[in-house]
């Protein structure tokens, strides 16, 4: 019986992108839940949230840059700020087809992020993912 | 005298002992004389009795005989007891006679021997047979034995007085032997003993004597001395007073120390050149009051507490505070009496002002003597009364004589070339000597090698008594000042006639601008003569004014600083080696001509600017040939800077497109997977509806990028006159129900320039997105205003829309504010569209858009069309 993880936090704001990483991750078994933002102030209110005096910390995060309101960079930021309990453990950013090298660069530099994905999601991709930083749920 | 004393001792020991020995020794004599006495009567004594006895025996015999038998027997017991008393003390007496042994007494013993004999065998016969017959018979012969024995006996009694008579001689002469060895002994003992010691104690005594006499005739001394001392004590109290009192009031600094280096008394000059005056420092160590003081110079104080002297002319002292004084000192001790130092005394001049003057003195010496010597300049003095010239060593060396050489009036000015140097000079001087006038005259000099050279000769009387006693002065070489005053001035002369010929115009100014220079070709070229120009004017009356205006704003631009006037002309002359550019003359008659114009800054060797030179060159003919290729130029600028903005433009147009057609697309290829995949009609539906949002989302964005090629295509169709105001009031209309609900004030002020022409459709829509945006970015916090206003800024009509919203951070949105997609509020009605269709349409008609903001002040988009 594999492990699951806890929860995974979709932040972006195309609904159609959301609809689809969350049915691949239905796929894929992975998460007992999966949460969506629209943007980083959404994810940030999430992130901050309490239940039973605990934050909710993501074991994962997909995080797009190109947003309204505030947008991936801006929420890196803001959540660079944040205290440890309530960071997830793992952040990804989701590059998007704009295959811009700057934005490639841009998230290099910044620690809290831990990697890079093509959107959308695949089962496959996903699946990677799981074998790159969760060895122990697979 | 312990000596003495052990040696009498000794011998009164001795005399001590021989006399005990002596008393010793005549009691033993004694002792035994009596002794001898003793026995000698005992022995005399026996020998009387023994005549007793043979009397009483004979006696006894009679009787007996004579008797009756009955009372014989009484008569025999008491002679058988008498008989052996007798025997007895003969047998002693014999006995002591052979220890005794004289021999006449010996004899007689013999002697009696025999009659003593017949009266024992007699008595012996009585005894044993009383009352024979014989008894009678032998009476008489006893009785002869008993008067022969008596007879022996006497004599030898008498012998034994005789014996101890002679004896008791005997005694007597050792007695008086023995007195006179005592005798003897004290006599000796006297001479030996008692005489030297009272020898002894008699000097001694005198000795004592002596002594005491001396003691009390020293005694008057010693309180005559104490007299004298207490006078001396009180003299060197005064003195020590005085002493004092001359140190601390001395006139300059000296102080006296004890052997510890602690102050004694210090002058108040001393007190003021250590700056000691505001504390106490009698009794405190000079260490402790001077702790900069190095172990040299305390080594030196020890050495002077020694006896030594220690002089110094001068030496620097390092003062903790930093400075230095320069001190000149004596140091040596003080006796207390000769041979017993008591301290030091320490005696300085702070000569720190007269040191520092000395350095300033050697200094300017020094200076002055390398000035001389670079300068060339030498001294000379001629004493009038005695006839004595002095000249410098530099003097000299002009001159070119030996070291040696003494100058005579007479010779000295012969020197002076023959002609007009030497009579200027004897003019010169007999006027100085005459009037007390000064000169300072250059002239010429024949060495005494032969060389001509340039000197220059300042001379000054001096007078006493109204008479000149004294003339002196300097003497300096000018010949290279001179010959280099002559080249340049040759120089100058061939400068001005290259400067003259030809048709360039040439003026120099000074660094203000004022002409110094106008040389013929300007003159020519001007119309303005050189007089006119020189001294008077500056090069701004030749130049055509409004270039110079035009030509200051760009160079004020260039350095971000107000620069006009003369300072047009040579601000980039003054930054670089020299400017060249095109510039517009104007003649004095006014008409213009342009001309080809350097500008160059004139910099002395220390490289500072000490004016500017202008060459200009007439340039009418070329630049009627260059205004046509300029003009086409330009032309082709403008046609590249289009070309390369379209080129641009497309470029973003492309990658936005691709951008933002490929996530939907993307996103409906996913679907699609997921779809084919999808096994349950309620996974297919729930899908399917997600189709629709993306196609929708696709087909929205496909529309905008149309609307935004659209206006690429029809960008100058359509132009007419608008009026402002006309295309305010439609806006207002389509956006009454936002305006209403935010409460929002529109103000538009189009009096600077109240139409356009341009096309309706983007004006129309420009207003409608830069307002719709100032509402839609209105501040929560106040009441939305926006003002609209046209102004004409060079030429051209610029309209700014001025909101007090949100505003935006500029600094880290502004590279992306007009960019499609793009929002930077955290606002739901924010898609990013509007700026960037505004900013295609203003830029398809050839204009620009540009924000100012401040956050939550507001933002101000201005328009130039």
């Amino acid at each position: 019986m594999k492990k699951k993880l806890n929860c995974i936090l979709l932040i972006d704001d195309d609904d159609a992108i959301n609809f689809i990483h969350d049915w691949v991750i239905n796929k894929v078994d992975c998460a007992e839940k999966v949460e969506m933002a629209e943007n980083g102030i959404e994810a940030l209110k999430y992130l901050e949230s309490t239940s039973e005096g605990k934050h909710p910390q993501p074991d994962l995060i997909f995080l797009d840059i190109n947003m309204p309101g505030m947008n991936g960079w801006e929420f890196l930021e803001e959540y660079h700020k944040l205290d440890e309990s309530k960071k997830g453990k793992i952040v990804l950013v989701m590059l998007t087809s704009s295959l811009n090298p700057d934005d490639l660069t841009k998230s290099k530099n910044i620690i809290e992020v831990s990697g890079f994905q093509n959107k959308p999601l695949t089962v496959e991709l996903m699946q990677g993912i799981l074998k790159e930083h969760f060895e122990d749920y697979l | 005298m312990n000596k003495i004393n052990k040696s009498i001792r000794k011998r009164y020991l001795i005399f001590l002992a021989s006399i005990i020995v002596i008393i010793a020794l005549m009691l033993s004599v004694v002792q035994n004389s009596i002794n001898l006495k003793k026995s000698d009567a005992h022995i005399i004594n026996v020998s009387g009795k023994q005549r007793m006895l043979s009397q009483r025996i004979t006696k006894l015999n009679y009787i007996i005989k004579t008797v009756e038998k009955n009372d014989s027997k009484l008569y025999v017991k008491e002679l058988k007891s008498l008989t052996r008393e007798w025997e007895d003390a003969t047998n002693y007496l014999i006995s002591i006679n052979e220890e005794y042994g004289n021999k006449t007494i010996d004899s007689l013993f013999n002697i009696i021997k025999p009659y003593q004999n017949k009266i024992l065998k007699y008595s012996k016969e009585i005894i044993n047979n009383t009352g024979s017959e014989q008894v009678i018979k032998d009476l008489k012969a006893l009785e002869s034995a008993d008067l022969a024995f008596l007879t022996t006996m006497d004599t030898i009694v008498n012998e034994y007085a005789k014996s101890a008579d002679k004896k008791l001689g005997n005694f007597k002469t050792i007695l008086y032997l023995l007195a006179f060895i005592v005798i003897l002994i004290l006599i000796f003992q006297f001479f030996y003993i008692i005489k030297p010691v009272y020898n002894l104690y008699f000097l001694k005594n005198q000795v004592l004597e002596k002594t005491n006499k001396e003691l009390l005739s020293s005694q008057e001394k010693i309180s005559n001395n104490l007299k004298e001392l207490k006078l001396l004590k009180d003299k060197i109290e005064e003195s020590a007073k005085l002493g004092k009192i001359f140190i601390e009031q001395a006139p300059n600094a000296i102080a006296m120390f004890d052997k510890e280096m602690k102050y004694i008394a210090a002058s108040q000059h001393w007190r003021e050149d250590y700056k000691l005056t505001d504390r106490e420092i009698i009794g405190q160590s000079h260490y402790d009051i001077f702790p900069e003081i190095g172990d040299d110079w305390k080594q030196d104080h020890k050495e002077c507490l020694n006896g030594a002297i220690n002089k110094c002319d001068e030496a620097p002292f390092k003062r903790a505070d930093g400075t230095t004084q320069w001190l000149t000192w004596d140091v040596r001790p003080w006796y207390i009496s000769k041979g017993n130092i008591g301290g030091l005394l320490m005696y300085t001049a702070d000569i720190t002002n007269i040191k520092e003057k000395d350095q300033e003195k050697l200094r300017i010496e020094k200076i002055l003597d390398n000035t001389n010597e670079i300068a060339r300049i030498g001294t000379w003095e001629v004493n009038l009364i005695t006839g004595e010239v002095i000249w410098s060593r530099v003097t000299r060396e002009i001159h070119e004589v030996p070291k040696d050489y003494k100058p005579i009036l007479e010779t000295a000015i012969n020197f002076y070339k023959e002609g007009e140097s030497r009579i200027k000079i004897q003019k010169a001087i007999s006027i100085a000597i005459e009037k007390g006038t000064s000169f300072d005259i250059e002239l010429k000099l024949v060495t005494a090698k032969g060389n001509i050279v340039w000197t220059r000769v300042i001379g000054q009387p001096e007078f006493e008594d109204d008479k000149c006693v004294m003339l002196y002065g300097v003497f300096q070489d000018i010949n290279e000042i001179k010959t280099t005053e002559n080249a340049l001035n040759f120089v100058n002369e061939e400068l001005k006639a290259i400067l003259n010929s030809g048709p360039i115009s040439i003026i120099g100014t000074d660094k203000n601008g004022l002409i110094t220079h106008f040389n013929q070709g300007a003159e020519t070229m001007l119309q303005y003569s050189a007089e006119e120009m020189i001294g008077l004017q500056t090069p701004q009356i030749i130049h055509l004014k409004e270039e110079a205006i035009e030509r200051g704003i760009e160079l004020s631009e260039l350095y971000g600083r107000q620069i006009s006037g003369f300072n047009i002309f040579i601000e980039n002359a003054i930054e670089g080696e020299s400017e060249s550019r095109q510039w517009t003359y104007v003649r004095k008659d006014g008409s213009k001509f342009p001309v080809h114009l350097i500008i160059t800054a004139l910099r002395n060797n220390k490289g500072e600017i000490t004016g500017f030179i202008g060459v200009g060159t007439d340039i009418s003919e070329s630049v009627e040939n260059q205004k046509i290729i300029i003009d086409a130029k330009n032309n082709l600028e403008i046609l590249t800077e289009k070309l390369t903005s379209q080129n641009s433009q497309l470029a973003s147009f492309a990658h936005i497109t691709s951008h933002n057609l490929r996530a939907p697309v993307s996103n409906l290829n996913s679907l699609l997977n997921f779809y084919k995949m999808s096994e349950t009609d309620d996974e297919k539906n729930l899908l399917f509806e997600k189709f629709e949002k993306v196609i929708n989302h696709l087909t929205s964005t496909l529309n905008t990028l149309v609307d935004a090629i659209k206006i690429r295509d029809d960008s100058s169709k359509n132009i007419e006159n608008i009026l402002f105001k006309d295309v305010l009031n439609k806006t207002k209309e389509i956006l009454t129900g936002q305006i209403i609900e935010t409460d929002t004030n529109l103000f538009g002020d189009f009096s600077k320039a109240p139409s356009i022409i341009y096309n309706r459709t983007y004006l129309e829509s420009i207003f409608l997105n830069l307002i719709t945006n100032s509402i839609k970015y209105r501040s929560e916090e106040r009441a939305p205003k926006i003002v609209i206003k046209t102004t004409i800024n060079n030429g051209k009509i610029q309209l700014s829309i001025t909101d007090n919203g949100l505003g935006i951070d500029l600094n880290r949105h502004g590279h992306k504010l007009f960019g499609l997609n793009k929002t930077f509020h955290r606002h739901t009605e924010a898609k990013g569209v509007g700026l960037y269709l505004t900013k295609i349409q203003i830029e398809s008609m050839g204009g620009t858009i540009s924000a100012t903001s401040k956050v939550n002040e507001g933002t101000t988009f201005t328009i130039t069309f």
